[in-house]
């Protein structure tokens, strides 16, 4: 059984093909680097990138792998949530092989594919346990009492993890994306320096707010641009603003936890990337008990192994989805999860 | 009924103390809306444009949390009293993606569209439209001006009169 998996919900172009469950034969991720230099995700660019890249990926999975379309026995692809014309881009490709090999379709949600990631590890985190999954366009706690039955314990109630670092990154003029460049400039920082607000942290509820701090760094860069002494500060603000996220997110997963009895955590999503908030979640679960799963970075981030693994996962339970699969932006579980 | 024609253009400028009174301000914009149309925000990052626009979604009735759209562009909300389509064009560069992304077909009847950078959405907007500019000037200290563009919500007028001179 080999499935093909693609991913272009964002602004990763993914392809895999996954031999029956968990035999990953190619996995090619192409980052659109061009996106840097507009400091973010331009949907239109992004759309037009995938367009370009997305059939000589395939062409290039199946040539590397000695295989032919063929062999080809079910398509999984991301409809969604994202960007809508990147999606339709993975959607009509999809849709086109699907048709032309007469094969099976299963369209894919972007949000569980990352949870899904997790059964493609050697010793897959048995449910229940409590996902984080914090990126640019997510952040969510979620407790996965099974392979597809989720409950959303927490979410962002504005601004997602990733986009806050984006944010923070172009006020301190520091580039795009924001994560990788924050944790560099903060390297030489004292996190103690600004104490900056954790919003929400000691609130009962597992939701989050990311819009305060951002609004607090910007007051802090404004006033220091004005006395001068902002170059020199670059790394404490970076530092401290790194460190009130990490204690955010570190608080409000093993509460997570706690809330639901569950004593493993799992990372996903591009955040997942940043050594502060690794080494504190490592740090805080064995203190805890608590076993702290972060994947490798290929599968944490955008990429098409997990639309291929959560691809053959419901289609063993028969799902099947028509050419009229269309694509939606928001809404994390909702769909095509229907429990 | 205060009906302008779409030439009429009337201003209105507040100072609001931080983001309680921003959301203070949206919740009594909220009660003319009874009907669809354009708010385009300007400002730039921390200024309160998100802020503003949950305030005034949940006081419209939208009973999810409406967050920044920036990665997804565009989210809609069907769940208040009018239909919300939450704009940001804050990582749009050139005009033409906003058409390639389909904002144009957003504009319909009956739905409230509030657009968060607006700088950046060039000639699309509608000519008949309400424009918030939100300004920074400080810890907790934002300045807002608020430009009418043609008739708008019947009611809406008088109510800024009134808030204006509350101040």
């Amino acid at each position: 059984m080999l499935t093909l998996g693609i991913e272009t919900s964002c602004d990763e172009t993914s392809v895999a093909l996954l031999r029956d469950e968990n035999e990953l034969l190619s996995h090619l991720v192409l980052s659109q680097l061009e996106h840097e230099r507009y400091g973010g995700v331009v949907p239109e660019l992004a759309s037009r990138a995938h367009q370009q890249a997305l059939l000589p990926m395939i062409e290039r999975s199946l040539a590397e792998t000695g295989l032919s379309p063929a062999n080809i026995d079910l398509i999984g692809v991301t409809v969604g949530p994202g960007l809508i014309g990147a999606l339709l881009v993975g959607i009509c490709t999809a849709k086109s092989l699907a048709l032309a090999l007469g094969r099976p379709l299963v369209g894919v949600n972007h949000v569980e594919a990352h949870l899904m990631a997790n059964m493609l590890l050697p010793n897959p985190p048995e449910p229940p346990f409590v996902a984080l999954l914090v990126s640019g366009g997510h952040t969510l706690l979620v407790e996965v009492d099974d392979w597809g039955e989720y409950l959303i314990l927490g979410r962002s109630r504005d601004d997602a993890v990733g986009e806050s670092f984006d944010k923070v990154a172009k006020m301190l003029e520091l580039g795009y994306p924001g994560g990788p460049v924050i944790e560099k400039a903060a390297e030489d920082g004292n996190p103690s320096a600004f104490p900056f607000p954790r919003p929400m942290m000691r609130d009962d509820s597992l939701d989050m707010s990311f819009s305060g701090l951002k609004t607090a760094v910007l007051y802090e860069t404004r006033d220091l641009a004005e006395r001068g002494g902002l170059e020199q500060a670059i790394p404490d603000l970076a530092a401290s603003f790194q460190a009130a996220v990490a204690d955010v997110l570190v608080n409000k997963s093993i509460r997570a936890c706690e809330r639901s009895g569950a004593r493993c955590l799992v990372v996903a999503g591009g955040v997942a990337r940043n050594t502060l908030l690794r080494n504190r979640l490592d740090a805080t679960g064995s203190r805890e008990d608590i076993r702290v799963i972060v994947p490798p970075m290929e599968l944490c981030t955008d990429n098409a192994a997990m639309v291929a693994r959560t691809a053959i996962h419901y289609y063993r339970q028969g799902r099947r989805d028509g050419l009229d699969v269309g694509a939606f932006a928001t809404g994390a579980l909702d769909w095509p999860v229907a429990k | 009924m205060d009906m302008q024609d779409h030439r009429t253009t009337r201003k209105w400028r507040f100072t609001l103390g931080g983001p309680e009174q921003t959301r203070e301000l949206a919740h009594r914009m909220a009660a003319p809306l009874r009907s669809g149309g354009t708010i385009a925000f300007y400002g730039g990052l921390g200024s309160g444009k998100t802020t503003f626009i949950q305030a005034l979604a949940g006081e419209l009735g939208c009973r999810v949390p409406v967050t920044s759209p920036t990665y997804t562009i565009i989210n809609r909300y069907d769940c208040g009293r009018i239909p919300i389509v939450h704009v940001d064009c804050y990582r749009i560069r050139h005009e033409d993606e906003l058409w390639e992304i389909g904002l144009a077909e957003m504009f319909e009847p009956g739905v409230l569209v509030c657009i968060e950078w607006a700088e950046h959405s060039g000639g699309i907007l509608p000519r008949r439209r309400l424009d918030i500019r939100l300004e920074s000037v400080g810890r907790d200290r934002r300045k807002m001006e608020i430009t009418a563009l043609g008739g708008l919500w019947p009611g809406l007028d008088t109510l800024l009169e009134k808030i204006s001179e509350d101040q």
